[in-house]
């Protein structure tokens, strides 16, 4: 990608941080729950009785 | 006579044979480095000043050390009292990491008579090897004091035990001020030579990376190290060291995952931050994604499956992988990709004898520790001390 201007490259490279950003979030998100998930089951399980 | 017999071969075991071996031949070199001078050992040149002394006995040794502040920071600061069992052994390996740090720093730098200079006697109070030179000084010492109520304990020291004991929080809350001082200024360090890093490791964010990195390679380490000691110093543990084994390492599995995340995250944004991504499709870009994706994705999502199944073993082997997945990140600054742009009749490759002061400093630190752990009360609490934390 070419950049004309200083302004140019910012945008784009921040832009770009932006959408990482986000999925970030999302990945933080599933792995928690990916990790907690079981353990949720352990506290669940007496509940049932 | 059998007396005799049975006590010459306790001590000509195979470890004890390769330790004298390693020390004899760490002591030749230690006596040609301060006789003949840096040239006759290593292969440093102009080019390359800093060789694998500070690559791995520096960078690798404080990074590896972190254990001591994050162990210590989980148990008092963030009162998970569960991993308590887990402290000592930490700090007794922070220490003895940064002190060996000290040693070895001695031989890249020499004239050892002059250490206390940049702190005493000319501060560059601009420079970020003064910030690192005092954190180190200041927190070898805390780790010191924090130590020291398992010598006391040893030595029947109540009254000087109870007192320091007593200074655990701030000396903590020390720990980790200076811990995330020092451990960033390293990676600071490397901020004034952007031209000769690779453009994949080079970072404005290197600090940030230095740090962030500290974290899952501490927790790791003492999961390893943790692993590495069960079956030797099995027999010094009290029930309830081995009782919380298993609780620590689910526990630090889960941190070091997220931490690894963590990490990951801020590589990313490094990489996108200078619009990196083309060097990726290139030779050294391989070498790049071996390293994070390999190094450090992988134990990440390790850690977080073994965290979730349970599975002792699978966390152990993460800990290993990212073990030498710092070493490796730490290699690949200093050195792998330092220079990367001169021919390879240039670039640097450390000498044998350079690699065999490294090994031996570890030596060093292996016999002291198995010297401590033997002795004092590190895998188990001492009988008059119980809970008393």
């Amino acid at each position: 990608m070419e950049y004309y201007i200083y302004h140019d490259f910012m945008m784009h490279v921040k832009s770009v941080i932006y959408i990482l950003m986000g999925l970030f979030v999302l990945g933080f998100w599933g792995l928690w729950a990916f990790m907690t998930s079981r353990d949720e089951e352990i506290h669940k399980f007496p509940e049932h009785h | 006579m059998s007396t005799e017999n049975t006590s010459k071969a306790s001590i000509w075991t195979p470890a004890n044979i390769i330790t004298a071996i390693l020390l004899v031949f760490g002591l030749i070199i230690t006596v040609l480095r301060f006789t003949k001078g840096l040239g006759t050992v290593t292969n440093l040149d102009q080019n390359n000043p800093w060789g694998i002394w500070i690559g791995f006995d520096l960078l690798c040794g404080v990074a590896l050390a972190a254990g001591g502040y994050t162990t210590s920071s989980a148990c008092y600061l963030f009162g998970l009292k569960k991993y308590h069992s887990a402290v000592r052994p930490a700090i007794l390996t922070a220490f003895l990491g940064y002190a060996l740090v000290v040693f070895a720093l001695h031989f890249d730098v020499g004239r050892p008579y002059r250490l206390v200079y940049p702190i005493f006697l000319q501060p560059g109070t601009t420079s970020l090897l003064f910030e690192v030179g005092l954190c180190v000084f200041l927190y070898v010492s805390v780790l010191a004091v924090e130590f020291s109520p398992a010598v006391f304990e040893w030595l029947g020291m109540k009254k000087i035990r109870n007192m320091v004991h007593k200074l655990t929080l701030p000396l903590t809350v020390l720990g980790v001020v200076l811990s995330t001082l020092h451990q960033s200024s390293l990676g600071a360090l490397y901020i004034a030579v952007p031209s000769k890093i690779h453009p994949l490791w080079y970072s404005p964010y290197l600090a940030v990376l230095f740090f962030v990195s500290s974290i899952p390679a501490g927790l790791s380490m003492v999961i390893f190290e943790g692993t590495l000691a069960h079956k030797p110093w099995h027999h010094m543990m009290d029930k309830t060291h081995l009782d919380e084994h298993d609780g620590v390492t689910l526990g630090f599995a889960r941190g070091a995952s997220i931490a690894l995340a963590a990490y990951f995250c801020v590589k990313l944004v490094a990489l996108a931050a200078d619009d990196n991504w083309h060097y990726l499709a290139t030779g050294w870009g391989a070498w790049y994604l071996l390293e994070v994706v390999g190094f450090v994705l992988v134990p990440c999502l390790m850690y977080a499956i073994g965290s979730r199944e349970k599975n002792i073993p699978l966390i152990k082997w993460a800990a290993g992988i990212t073990v030498f997945g710092i070493i490796l990140n730490r290699f690949n600054i200093s050195m792998v990709a330092f220079n990367w742009q001169l021919p390879s009749s240039q670039r640097y490759f450390p000498s044998l004898m350079e690699i065999g002061l490294s090994l031996f400093v570890v030596t060093i630190g292996v016999t002291v520790y198995r010297f401590i752990v033997s002795r004092m009360p590190i895998f188990f609490e001492h009988p008059e001390y119980k809970d008393a934390h």
